[in-house]
């Protein structure tokens, strides 16, 4: 009876979407108390195959087993039953509930119709001992952070006793620190005799947790491999189809004269109301060097490229592109001074989801002259001539080309986009807020040349990352926030992770800015 | 009773066949892709993927996005008529089939002597009705949801009235400030919203009634030499007040019947503007953008505030001229006096801008069904079944019709498990 020792068996998984075959014929198995790896670029089909396992998606032919049994998995409901539980990317809990209401949410204890919160719980206390989760049960979900989220959803599944568990990319929206925190808490559940299923592209994170590894590319299945007796490369090269460099032989920069000044820049919290979270910052970005602003997430990165873009509104000190005030400008005329941003939040600000690809890359650029006839009229031929430069030039992928609906593209596919329509704009000043977040190596490799040639050509960058191997990577000059303060500024190849470590934890501050010649 | 038969399915196969064509023309100008050109090119270039699109085009045109909810549109209202249909069995069944079928004709469908002059009367009313849908579509599109659309109906009658009864202006004038008073009226909630982020629902309510009350006092206060006291304060006929107010009817009303005026090529028109600036020109490309994504047309530095206060104001002026096209072309007089509660057809927008999918052009067909059922319903004997019950029976249809975006996604789910089984069968043969 070899087939019990196995939880779940996928065999011949195939899914075809109108435009696209998303899976193609993929076999899977998975044993008890094992952590499986699915690998893959964006797009491979990775996420597609855990929806059906999860009973979002029907396959179009194929078989399923749980427990050696075959099933139909019809919905979420019926996986929740056969004990599949699933983290999604993007959380799915009740923004204003607290933590215990969002775990018992659908499965209340109740007596008499009344909810038994007590005994709820005690059984999550209970749980969270168990494995080593420190969570506040009382919070709200919009109170707490996106670690925590993620703990909440762990135990949500945990809490209906789902011992088979899917984690979908659950290390994207972490920092370093929580992000080891998890891959502990994973461990440890597969210690408990969860199986796990980890869907991921950080190539260290499958190395660190997994047992075995099984790698898509384009719908297929490449390889099933015992992790232990693989490197980096191998699963790069596996992943990608082709070998991947993971240093960049960037040139000596050509400084040129200051794009970007800020002096004494302050900005309001917009959640507690009263406290700077951008505190009198100052610093240069000039043409051709790439800097980048590290930190823990939350040091107020993220208010400061808002106050840079306009988004926010500024409380104190000023904004200069090219000598030219720019801190009482609308967005329109700091866009038009040369200023493109790729944000942080793709979906948030940087794509209208449900229009089609080609409106989406003439966002800023709806009104110029090449895509309008009269100023009024749009001009559909050029709109769509630009997108179909666009997607050859930066190679986008997509089902139905100009015309898909954005929505239905893949995470990465949707930040290629972004940062082609944003590089052709042709910018004096790039500000790019975690630009390969949640992206794979071919992919972050892609974009991080992409913003190096931008450099070559003289142009001035500003980068924020969370990630210290991008900010090495890529970076002329690093400054590092915290609490809303610049505390460093350090040289990329004089410097250690050690180092800049210190830096992001606060306990280091050598920061003095001079106002350059 | 045969020939009503006929005709009606003649009717329905009619407008059937025109909705098809417009929504398929529609989704071919939305999707440059339908081209088979563009097709190839993707193919040639995604050699990776495999594309499964039929080629056929004749075939593409019945599965297309449009067509299904083309098709759920047309279930929905055949569900209404159907429900209509078996509460008027439970009531009568002796005769009620032939008083529904008297409802579908309209007076119109059975050939009698004043079928042309109904017809008419069923495009007058037909007219107001398109324009207070495509005020509904043209905020929806947008991000809003223009619930003041009464009020700025109410508004817009007013400003027709005085400038027909009061200052005895020619009818375009009477447009004309109709369309300035429903676009400043429409814009408060707009500008509610921008400035101080006010919920335009709840904006939008309360100037329903300000603008309902508003109206009344003037008319009984100083405007009062335009309502007849003696007639309970209604407003004068404007054919013997002021004929020149009056929508002109090119000299063929006596041909078509009284009823017939310009006005609904009026609406039409501004059917076909709507369409035109939402998908064809770059304010319908702001509108539409944050309509989807407000966050995202401010990162691209739209001045989405400033789009707000646009889209609301050209809402309210549809509104507005969709009440002067109605008391313009002398159809009814506003009574000050009793009534106390807003009118109805600014409701029934709602209604027909989802019965029509958000699409302006097929609110003219929705409209024409609304008006044409209502219209019929007046027909049914009145001692077998009370003018209530013909109400009742036309709501039914007519909020029915509404569920429109439920149905459609019943038909897409059909249409997916009929391509899962097409896919399964092809991948069965391939082995």
């Amino acid at each position: 009876m070899e087939n019990e020792e196995y939880v779940i068996e996928l065999e011949n998984i195939t899914k075809e979407f109108p435009g696209i075959v998303a899976n193609d014929n993929i076999s899977l198995k998975v044993k008890k108390g094992e952590i499986h790896a699915l690998l893959g670029e964006n797009g491979a089909g990775k996420s597609t195959l855990m929806s059906i396992l999860f009973g979002m998606y029907q396959p179009t032919s194929g078989k399923i087993k749980v427990k050696g049994k075959e099933v139909v998995i019809k919905d979420p409901n019926v996986a929740n039953e056969l004990g599949i539980g699933m983290v999604h990317q993007h959380f799915k809990l009740v923004e204003v509930f607290t933590v215990l209401e969002n775990i018992i949410l659908g499965v209340e204890p109740t007596k008499c119709g009344f909810i038994k919160f007590k005994y709820a719980k005690k059984r999550l206390e209970q749980l969270s001992k168990q494995y080593g989760f420190e969570v506040d049960f009382n919070a709200k979900i919009e109170d707490i952070n996106v670690s925590m989220q993620q703990k909440t959803e762990i135990l949500k599944m945990l809490y209906r006793e789902n011992d088979i568990l899917i984690f979908d990319e659950p290390t994207a929206v972490l920092t370093p620190q929580e992000i080891d925190e998890l891959l502990l808490i994973m461990k440890n559940l597969a210690k408990e005799g969860k199986s796990i299923l980890f869907i991921s592209h950080k190539l260290d994170e499958i190395l660190a947790v997994a047992d075995t590894c099984s790698i898509l590319r384009k719908g297929k299945l490449v390889q099933t491999l015992d992790v232990k007796s693989t490197t980096k490369e191998e699963l790069s090269r596996l992943m990608v189809g082709r070998e991947i460099t993971f240093s960049y032989s960037k040139k000596e920069p050509i400084i040129k004269d200051t794009v970007l000044k800020i002096r004494n820049l302050s900005m309001l919290d917009k959640i507690h109301k009263g406290v700077l979270s951008v505190n009198n910052v100052s610093f240069d970005v000039r043409g051709g060097e790439i800097v980048t602003i590290a930190g823990i997430d939350g040091n107020g990165q993220s208010d400061l490229v808002f106050g840079i873009t306009g988004l926010e509104k500024v409380e104190k000190g000023n904004i200069y592109i090219k000598d030219k005030n720019i801190t009482k400008l609308s967005i329109f005329k700091r866009n038009n001074l040369g200023l493109c941003h790729i944000p942080e939040d793709r979906h948030k600000y940087g794509m209208v989801l449900d229009y089609d690809l080609q409106n989406n890359l003439i966002l800023e650029n709806y009104w110029k002259k090449r895509y309008t006839k009269g100023k009024v009229i749009q001009n559909k031929k050029t709109i769509n001539e630009n997108s179909n430069e666009l997607i050859d030039k930066y190679d986008i992928r997509s089902g139905q080309g100009s015309s898909t609906v954005v929505r239905s593209m893949s995470g990465g596919n949707q930040q290629k986009a972004i940062i082609a329509r944003e590089i052709e704009r042709d910018p004096e000043i790039l500000v790019a807020v975690q630009p390969t977040r949640g992206l794979d190596v071919g992919a972050i490799e892609n974009i991080h040349n992409q913003l190096i040639n931008e450099r070559d050509k003289g142009k001035a960058i500003l980068v924020v990352s969370y990630e210290l191997d991008e900010v090495l990577k890529i970076s002329d000059r690093i400054l590092v926030m915290f609490k809303g303060q610049i505390v460093g500024e350090l040289d990329p190849k004089n410097t250690t992770r050690e180092e800049l470590g210190l830096y992001m934890a606060g306990s280091k501050n050598t920061y003095n800015f001079k106002e350059g010649d | 009773m045969g020939i009503a038969i006929v005709f009606v399915v003649m009717m329905i196969a009619i407008c059937a066949i025109s909705l098809l064509f417009i929504k398929k023309y529609n989704d071919k100008i939305l999707s440059t892709l339908s081209s088979s050109k563009d097709l190839k090119k993707e193919i040639s270039t995604n050699k990776s993927k495999k594309i499964i699109i039929s080629k056929d085009n004749f075939k593409r045109m019945f599965i297309s996005d449009g067509a299904y909810k083309l098709y759920a549109s047309l279930a929905c209202i055949l569900a209404g008529l159907i429900l209509g249909l078996i509460i008027l069995i439970c009531m009568n069944p002796s005769n009620a089939f032939y008083e529904f079928f008297v409802m579908l004709s309209g007076n119109v469908l059975n050939g009698g002597p004043s079928a042309i002059k109904n017809l008419f009367a069923i495009l007058a009313k037909t007219a107001p009705l398109i324009c207070v849908g495509l005020s509904v579509i043209f905020s929806y599109k947008s991000g809003m949801f223009n619930i003041g659309v009464a009020g700025q109906y109410v508004i817009g009658m007013f400003g027709a009235l005085i400038f027909a009864l009061q200052f005895k202006c020619p009818w375009y004038v009477c447009l004309l400030m109709s369309f300035i008073f429903g676009a400043i009226y429409g814009s408060i909630p707009g500008l509610l919203k921008a400035k101080f982020n006010v919920n335009e629902v709840i904006s939008g309510i309360m100037l329903n009634w300000i603008a309902l009350f508003f109206v009344n006092y003037s008319f009984q206060t100083y405007l009062k030499g335009c309502v007849d006291i003696r007639q309970g304060m209604k407003t004068y006929r404007i054919t013997s007040f002021n004929p020149s107010a009056k929508l002109p009817d090119l000299g063929l009303s006596s041909q078509l019947g009284s009823y017939f005026t310009i006005a609904i090529f009026i609406a039409i028109l501004l059917a076909i503007v709507c369409w035109f600036i939402l998908s064809k020109t770059t304010l319908g490309y702001q509108l539409k953008a944050s309509g989807f994504n407000k966050d995202a047309t401010k990162y691209a530095g739209m001045k989405e505030k400033r789009n707000i206060v646009i889209s609301m104001a050209i809402s309210g002026a549809l509104a507005a001229v969709g009440a002067a096209l109605y008391y313009l072309a002398d159809l009814e007089q506003w009574q000050a006096q009793l009534s106390n509660s807003l009118p109805a057809l600014p409701w029934n927008g709602i209604v027909v801008a989802f019965l029509a999918q958000i699409n302006p052009i097929g609110v003219i067909f929705a409209s024409l069904f609304t008006a044409w059922i209502s219209h019929g319903a007046g027909f049914m004997t009145q001692i077998i079944f009370p003018n209530e019950i013909s109400s009742l029976i036309t709501g039914i249809i007519v909020y029915f019709s509404g569920l429109t975006i439920f149905a459609i996604r019943i038909f897409k789910n059909i249409r997916q498990k009929r391509f899962n089984k097409k896919q399964k069968k092809i991948v069965k043969e391939g082995k």
